[in-house]
């Protein structure tokens, strides 16, 4: 016991607990020093666990927050395990928040009693050390999943990256120019996706999916279904004789529907992997591309396969969808009816879209002079989604004044519920549309209609700060949907990623550990972590490379062992600790409970909830729990 | 002959029942035990056996509700070699057991209310109440053996002990607790798939349309069964019946009652519990009216809570 | 007054366990009747522990956690402890122990001063309750 100078002893009596202490059972030896933490005190705890052959040490002094680690050494030197140790404050937790003497003292044994009772039923353990695999699975090849991928390789760590579409790139190559800067975004993706793809250390499957995920941190096994592309990227030479020849047409992907594609086809110019990809549920199996390729590249008979992978990290970055606007039926959303969706709308704008960046209705090309866009479609909205989507003031501000400067002579209207441009530069960009000409209308849109016999589309809405019913007829209405999350149950659930209402992935602390999810070894990057602008993305991105490099790097995971164990003969495998475990480290073998050490946090919810008592936390056993309780109030 | 004695108490006539259904083991037993006491079975009187220098093995059914009960539970098991508790009441107080929540005094007004006979008088030579107990209250038996009513698997476990006891003169253990010592999930008819109990709420069995191949908590309905010991092969489950604990705890002097809070409070909405606000949850909890009812249906009077309630402020 | 409350009071080590060193830190003053036991987490409390507790002659049990819905370090051990300690307390009520001598506080690490009006009210609460029973120990 320590006296801290006069922070404990200046208001506990040191000599009356110490004498008090000794008759604590089990207790054999009991001193106290001035400065226990000093090189003389810990001596002092050597000598006596040496002298006295103590089987077990309890120092009360200050926090174990503060020396824990400074004890555990000293007591590990005099040839003890360091979890037959216990560490209680009787300074912040004592001395220093009372003044009376007599019952400060008093506190002090009974704090110190408590001590004793649970170092009567610890028991020695050892730390595993468990390697770890020092290659990182990323799952999703957005402009997240391609930041993580890159910043994992650079730091010399090998990335399989994992994409379900034909070609990486995400929803960002889809995009014209980016807020609020306009850079083009193909400018600034096109060569990130190039580096990624070249890069020695990065193996990209496309057309692939993680079928299933076994292990744990620092060892996942993991299984990748990789579909049928029907070309040999490396044979494809993109001189598009296949695509000439084929007879099937069908919308394209790519530009939502706004243009046709073969079923022998590239994404886009730029798409990783360089080359064509056979859509094998259009494909009619006329073999006319496999005549016409020069290199042999196509072969119609590929199959499915499913590969193995094993990684020590896994980075989800599975990005987003659109709300399905189906479900807002009063807004009769489709290209047919001019009514279409914000990537819509950059797929037109865009030079290499549908419509070569003239911005004509999808309906009958007819070039357009005034265009309603609306805001928080779906977001917002509590019978939709009830979050924002934090990205579609920005990027309906751009299209405003994008739309602006492509059809000079144009008027836009903005629908919005509260302009929501908090970041750097974002409130001067939003400025920037609305001196452009953009008129920005508070108010909600409760109907839009194509009038069948002018063609134009009709905006019915109220503008809230004129108190009045407004109605526009427009050319065009671009609607902005809510971001909902990509994920799948299925994957969020193989990789025990949790997940809110909305399946966003839930990170282990809002704040402290933005990009850790609750199972270990497992991160999460872009909007699969919820709605966020590029920036962000790329942000968030970086750091889950971060942090999984840090496991990986350091290649081992050193895990304490104060974690859950089972008595399998008293375990009845009713199920209820797997229920409670926010690990996902209990799992029913041979209809027992076995906890998983290397997942285990050791909270110990398991053994409080386990109706038999045949899970405990090792060293906060539940025998152990109540002694403490009974020690108490034995003191007197 | 070894004499035998089965005394009942408070009793509902379920033990005698079960007891008498042994059938052939009866008859097997019979033929080393001479019945000296069994009210329903044999015509023999009470003073003959209270004149007996000893007996050998004692049965006692049912729970300890008056003075007559305490004082024969006393006195005859001092002459008993083997005591045995039979049934849910005998070893922890059982239905009777929730009495003791009250005093007799109080138990013997609520019922005047309810009936004309005048109950307080002495002079009708009514036995007079005493604080509901178990045997296990009175006596430290050698063999317990829990069941509402006891179970063909206790039964069988029970006549094994006798006849064992009537070769050997010897029994196994100082304390025997019948059944297997494990909870009911073990071996659960239901065998659920999924790997996790979500309980999605509380409900009544009549609020519920009872899948029977899913496990009761998952489907809202609380089932003592995780916290309650094997006594039984699964008859009430088998029935599509939640299990309502009259087994008791899984070992002799746990407390099933808290056990089963604790694992109900886990399970309970626990994929829910971010977007229920607590008046949510606590409206869900609310739904369980009588926790001790509910919890303690047969084990109350040797439990934590009852233990607490004395500390509390003794009866009353 | 001589009568001194006993009180338990289990604290998570990561929030109110936490607040705890705070507060000593700061050199807080608060009543010394109760007598801290720190737990990983407040899911970690079984009913058991708090009753044995009582039975040994505690006047009341404090658990001080982490803040629902997100700041729980073990995710949401604090909604077990909510639902534990929400029933329990319905049962300390049927068997005739006042249902305030059980408190369940949400304290986060920040929160020192609000550990030390929990503490100091709560000791208020059980010295106007009584000892548990009505006898002075």
């Amino acid at each position: 016991m320590c006296h801290c100078g006069v922070n404990i002893a200046g208001t506990v009596d040191v000599k009356k607990v110490v004498e008090e202490v000794k008759k604590l059972p089990d207790v054999v030896y009991a001193a106290d020093y001035v400065y226990l933490c000093s090189q003389p005190g810990q001596e002092l705890i050597i000598n006596a666990v040496k002298e006295h052959k103590l089987d077990g040490v309890v120092v009360a002094a200050c926090t174990p927050s503060l020396h824990y680690e400074t004890f555990a050494k000293a007591v590990e030197k005099a040839g003890l395990n360091r979890y037959v140790y216990e560490m209680v404050s009787i300074r912040e937790f004592d001395s220093w928040v009372h003044a009376d003497r007599a019952l400060a003292t008093e506190k002090a044994i009974k704090i110190i009693a408590t001590a004793v009772a649970k170092l009567r039923g610890d028991k020695p353990y050892e730390r595993a050390r468990l390697d770890v695999i020092r290659k990182a699975l990323v799952v999703g090849g957005g402009i997240a999943g391609i930041t993580a991928a890159l910043s994992l390789a650079k730091m010399g760590i090998p990335v399989i990256l994992v994409e379900k579409y034909a070609t990486i790139g995400g929803k960002m190559a889809m995009l014209h120019e980016t807020f609020p800067t306009l850079d083009c975004a193909q400018c600034i993706l096109t060569p990130l996706m190039a580096e990624v793809a070249r890069h020695p250390l990065v193996k990209i499957y496309t057309l692939a999916e993680v079928d299933s995920v076994e292990g744990h941190v620092g060892k996942f096994k993991v299984k990748i279904k990789i579909r049928p592309r029907g070309v040999r990227v490396e044979d494809c030479r993109l001189c598009g004789f296949c695509e000439r020849v084929c007879p099937i047409s069908v919308s394209s992907e790519f530009d939502r529907g706004l243009s046709k594609r073969k079923a022998i086809y590239i994404p886009f110019a730029q798409a990783v992997p360089s080359a064509y990809v056979v859509d094998f549920e259009h494909c009619n199996r006329c073999g006319l591309c496999v005549k016409v390729c020069p290199t042999k590249a196509v072969n119609l008979e590929e199959k499915e396969r499913v590969i193995e992978e094993e990684v020590g990290a896994i980075i989800v970055a599975t990005g987003y969808e659109l709300y399905p606007l189906e479900k807002i039926p009063e807004y009769s959303y489709g290209p047919e009816n001019d009514v279409i969706d914000s990537l819509q709308f950059e797929r037109i704008l865009s030079v290499q879209g549908p419509t070569r960046g003239e911005v004509k209705r999808p309906s009958d090309g007819k070039p357009v002079k005034r265009v309603v866009f609306i805001q928080c479609v779906g977001s917002r909205d509590v019978n939709h989604l009830p979050y924002c989507s934090k990205i579609c003031c920005m990027y309906t501000a751009k299209h405003a004044l994008l739309f602006l400067e492509n059809v000079p002579d144009g008027e836009a209207y903005v629908f919005y519920i509260d302009v929501r441009a908090a970041g750097k530069g974002f409130e001067e960009f939003v400025k920037r549309a609305q001196e452009h000409g953009a008129v920005y209308i508070k108010g909600r849109v409760s109907r839009i209609y194509k009038d069948k016999l002018t063609g134009d589309v009709v905006v019915e809405g109220f503008d809230l700060l004129e108190n009045r019913e407004i109605v526009i007829r427009a050319d065009l209405a671009v609607l902005a949907p809510g971001i909902v999350s990509a994920l799948d149950k299925r994957l969020a659930e193989m990789l025990k990623v949790p997940v809110d209402q909305f399946m966003f992935a839930a990170e282990i602390h809002p704040k402290l550990r933005p990009v850790e999810v609750a199972s270990a070894g497992i991160f999460i990057a872009g909007c699969v972590q919820g709605p966020k602008d590029i920036p962000d993305s790329i942000a968030q991105a970086s750091a889950a490379a971060a942090k999984a490099a840090e496991l990986l790097i350091q290649g081992y995971v050193e895990k304490e062992p104060i974690v859950a164990e089972v008595d399998r003969d008293k375990c009845n495998g009713c199920r209820a600790c797997v229920t409670v475990c926010p690990y996902g480290a209990i799992e029913i073998v041979e209809g027992k409970a076995r906890v998983n050490e290397i997942v285990c946090e050791g909270c110990g919810a398991c053994t409080a909830t386990c109706p038999v008592g045949a899970i405990q936390l090792r060293n906060y056993r539940e025998e152990q729990a109540l002694e403490m309780v009974r020690a108490v109030m034995r003191v007197r | 002959m070894l004499k035998l004695a089965v005394i009942p108490g408070g009793i509902c006539g379920g033990c005698d029942v079960a007891l008498a259904s042994l059938g052939e083991k009866l008859a097997e037993i019979l033929k080393y035990y001479e019945i000296v006491y069994w009210p329903i079975a044999v015509d023999k009187k009470l003073s003959n056996l209270m004149n007996m220098n000893h007996i050998d093995v004692l049965i006692y059914m049912g729970a300890i509700t008056t003075e007559e009960d305490a004082k024969l539970a006393k006195e005859l098991s001092a002459k008993a070699r083997v005591r045995v508790a039979l049934g849910t009441c005998s070893v922890y107080g059982g239905i009777p057991g929730l009495n003791a929540l009250y005093k007799p005094a109080d138990i013997i007004k609520t019922i005047s209310l309810l009936v004309d006979t005048k109950l307080e008088s002495s002079a009708l030579g009514l036995p007079q109440p005493v604080q509901h107990m178990a045997y296990t209250d009175v006596v430290e038996p050698e063999v317990l053996a829990p069941g509402c009513p006891p179970t063909d698997k206790v039964l069988d476990q029970l006549t094994e002990i006798l006849l064992n006891y009537a070769k050997s003169g010897k029994l196994e253990a100082r304390t025997m607790l019948l059944g297997d010592s494990e909870s009911l999930c073990n071996n659960c008819p239901r065998n659920p798939k999924t790997t996790k109990i979500a309980m999605p709420g509380i409900k009544r069995l009549y609020e519920v349309k009872l899948d029977s191949n899913k496990c009761f908590l998952e489907q809202g309905v609380l089932c003592m069964g995780p916290a309650t010991r094997a006594i039984c092969t699964h008859p009430c489950i088998k029935f599509n019946y939640p299990c309502i604990g009259c087994g008791g705890p899984v070992e002799w002097g746990s407390d099933s009652g808290l056990s089963m809070i604790s694992t109900l409070a886990s399970v309970l909405l626990v994929d829910d519990e971010k977007k229920l606000l607590e008046p949510g949850l606590a409206r869900e909890l609310n739904k369980i009216r009588d926790v001790l009812g509910t919890f303690y249906k047969y084990t109350l009077r040797k439990s934590k809570a009852y233990a607490l309630k004395n500390k509390a402020g003794g009866e009353g | 007054m001589s009568w001194r409350p006993k009180i338990i009071a289990f604290f998570c080590r990561w929030c109110a366990g936490a607040a705890a060193e705070v507060a000593g830190v700061s050199r807080l003053r608060y009543d010394p009747s109760v007598v801290p036991i720190i737990v990983p987490c407040t899911g970690r409390i079984s009913p058991s522990m708090i009753v044995e507790a009582f039975l040994n002659g505690a006047d009341g049990v404090l658990i001080g956690g982490c803040h629902t819905p997100n700041d729980c370090h073990y995710v949401a051990g604090n909604f077990k402890a909510f639902k534990r300690v929400y029933l329990l307390k319905k049962l300390l009520q049927e068997v005739g122990v006042e249902p305030e001598r059980l408190r369940l506080e949400w304290i986060s690490a920040t929160e020192a001063p609000k550990l030390v009006k929990v503490v100091n009210s709560f000791v208020d609460e059980i010295r106007k309750l009584g000892p548990l029973g009505g006898k002075h120990a």
